[in-house]
């Protein structure tokens, strides 16, 4: 992965149009906002109020130019650094918060842990902490889409420890098998010495050829550039011409920033993208804060849905079980003081 | 009616499946063009397509995380494992993918995936083509495990299985895919997951089992009827969900349980059958819960027939509680 150079850069290869102005207006407010959710994050695990959520800062081109090339209907597989995908994709901050802190309310009925934050309404699947296993269930997605004639597209970003499970292989060697429409998008991790100890090789995508799918190069600092492989990506995707293998190379330290090096490209259209940055970044902080302080007045999730949502309906053992639960937690409403003060 | 075996029973379910739902997709290796390598899915790709009955590379964890991802996008797939001894690949995606998505999503996400799979000895397989993985899956919340014994009980619970809407892994005993024959319906039929039936009624021991050795199990209550000794035979047909109160009401009857199963003894199944019983009808037990198992060694090849439980040691066993 330490490679500077790519056999197959994405400059060369792009055919989509651009992107235009306004649109990447749109891509860089998601930018700024990703910024402001990783500072929410980082207070909120300060805090002891969430646990596992890496923040997304230096993948933000990954993730929003992608999104930029995609369309509601197509599929999300996201890893735990990307549940701003979901807030892209138009989930509301409320509910995005209720999630991630776990409240009875919550989607996911605070079943899942912070970073898996889930969106069925939204095409966006279940993250799994476990990473690789969702390439393949993104093959089999894609897989489905083209079994059902639905045109629409699968998109799996992984890092690079992903990249070295078996898992990986599978789902890319599937989906080449099955001609999927699915694109598989590894976001290298900005430290090419760690990622050298991952992944052998200097280019991922080159793995491609030998899976019988297109392995792109784009440059990470970049989300324009990020825009146009995975719209080509999904171009092919959407003529039936098969799955596509897309290498992000994050910028490493002191390396180009992807939401300076976005904005560059909008002052030098004439807009000022400073003003967009403060004015949306201010607007953005007090929605989520807001959100966030309604959500920690929720209540938790109740001791009976610890048993909801294991199947459909609840088997016998299930209800029996639950049944206890309730019982003792009735008996002993605040835990072992209650033991001592029954027994004095 | 039709006189059909394990298979044919098998594949009469698959092909209503495909012809009622147009969501259910076949998969697996070998399963298309061959048919399966016990033809359980023979000329279902040719009736219903290519695209719907399909072959797959050689990859468990290909097979079943495919399958997620067709469930997760609204799909009813009825993927193949070829030999259960081949699902360990798998495991991660069935435990921890499988068995997770509708709870991690809060329901969400249900993932309706029905894991056909044959299990069980007795076939000269070895070790690889032997075993009997049911605990491991019991073991998991989320996951149904459903084990018919006979063509009727096949047909009828593959059914209710694809029309669940949680994942079931199916336990097929192929011991018995051509030896266990029966008149079966031709048209749909369900038999709900979750519910055993007394396949015999008797008064001094309960004998429990599910799958190939319920065969067994009938065989012993001849041999013990020849001795005087009347049994009352269990199938469980469903571990998970587990129909506790036929199986409690036969124990509370007759006083004395035996259970059978062919996978190995330690952290069995019939552990939690045990300990179940002594939970709640101790008082009714006049003598020790026995167990005839597969013992707690690797499958064998040469010895097998001794490895595995079979009428004669369920014999024994029931004499030993009865004479207690």
């Amino acid at each position: 992965m330490a490679g500077t150079t790519s056999r197959k850069p994405a400059t060369a290869v792009a055919e989509a149009g651009p992107l235009s102005v306004g649109a990447q207006e749109t891509l860089y407010l998601a930018m700024v906002r990703s910024r402001v959710l990783d500072a929410c994050l980082a207070d909120l695990s300060r805090r002891s109020l969430v646990g596992l959520h890496p923040p997304a800062t230096g993948h933000e081109a990954h993730i929003y130019g992608a999104l930029a090339a995609l369309r509601p209907s197509d599929w999300l597989f996201p890893d735990l650094r990307m549940s701003g995908v979901t807030l892209a994709r138009g989930l509301a901050v409320s509910d995005w918060a209720r999630m991630v802190l776990g409240t009875a309310a919550a989607d996911h009925m605070g079943h899942a842990s912070s970073g898996e934050v889930t969106a069925r309404s939204l095409n966006v699947a279940s993250v799994s902490p476990l990473m690789g296993s969702h390439l393949i269930q993104a093959s089999g997605t894609a897989q489905a889409m083209k079994i059902k004639r639905a045109d629409d597209v699968a998109l799996c970003w992984f890092g690079p420890g992903a990249g070295a499970t078996g898992d990986a292989h599978v789902g890319l060697n599937f989906a080449a098998v099955y001609k999927a429409p699915a694109i598989f998008y590894l976001c290298t991790s900005g430290d090419s010495a760690a990622d050298a100890e991952r992944l052998g090789g200097d280019s991922f995508a080159d793995r491609g050829e030998g899976y019988g799918m297109p392995g792109l190069t784009v440059d990470g600092s970049d989300a324009v550039a990020v825009y146009e492989v995975v719209q080509q990506a999904v171009s092919r995707a959407r003529a039936g011409e098969g799955p596509t293998l897309i290498e992000g190379r994050t910028p490493g330290a002191g390396g180009p920033d992807p939401v300076a090096v976005l904005a560059a490209r909008l002052d030098n259209a004439g807009v000022d993208s400073a003003a967009i940055a403060r004015d949306a970044s201010t607007a953005f902080e007090a929605e989520l804060r807001g959100a966030i302080e309604a959500v920690q007045g929720e209540a938790p999730p109740s001791t009976s849905s610890l048993f909801e949502q294991v199947f459909a309906e609840p088997s016998p053992q299930l209800e029996e079980q639950r049944a206890g639960l309730l019982a003792h937690r009735n008996r002993f409403p605040t835990g072992l003081g209650d033991l001592e003060e029954s027994s004095s | 009616m039709t006189d059909m075996n394990i298979i044919q029973a098998v594949n009469s379910a698959l092909d209503i499946a495909l012809g009622e739902n147009e969501d259910v997709v076949l998969f697996g290796e070998d399963i298309g063009r061959f048919g399966g390598v016990f033809r359980a899915t023979d000329g279902l790709q040719a009736k219903h397509g290519e695209e719907r009955v399909f072959d797959t590379p050689l990859s468990e964890a290909g097979i079943i995380g495919t399958a997620i991802g067709m469930a997760l996008y609204g799909m009813t797939p009825v993927p193949e494992i070829q030999f259960s001894d081949f699902i360990y690949p798998a495991f991660d995606q069935i435990v921890n993918e499988l068995a997770k998505f509708r709870y991690r999503s809060g329901g969400q996400y249900p993932c309706p995936v029905t894991v056909r799979t044959p299990y069980g000895g007795g076939i000269r397989g070895g070790h690889y083509h032997s075993q009997s993985p049911e605990a491991y899956f019991a073991h998991t919340p989320g996951l149904k495990v459903v084990v018919p014994s006979d063509p009727y009980t096949a047909k009828g619970l593959l059914l209710a299985s694809i029309d669940d809407p949680d994942p079931v892994l199916f336990l097929e005993p192929k011991r018995v895919y051509r030896a266990s024959r029966a008149d079966v319906p031709d048209e749909a039929y369900r038999l709900p997951l979750g519910q055993a039936v007394v396949d015999r009624a008797g008064e001094h021991v309960t004998i429990v089992a599910y799958g190939a050795v319920l065969h067994e199990a009938r065989r012993a209550c001849e041999l013990l009827a020849d001795n005087d000794i009347s049994a009352e035979l269990v199938d469980l047909r469903s571990l998970v969900p587990l129909d506790e109160e036929t199986l409690l009401a036969s124990v509370r009857k007759t006083g004395r349980l035996v259970i059978v199963h062919e996978a190995p003894r330690t952290c069995g199944f019939g552990a939690e059958l045990a300990a179940l019983v002594a939970e709640k009808a101790l008082l009714h037990l006049e003598a020790p819960i026995l167990r005839v198992t597969g013992y707690d060694t690797p499958f064998p090849y040469t010895l097998e027939m001794q490895y595995l439980p079979d009428a004669l040691k369920i014999f024994e066993a029931c004499e030993t509680v009865v004479d207690f």
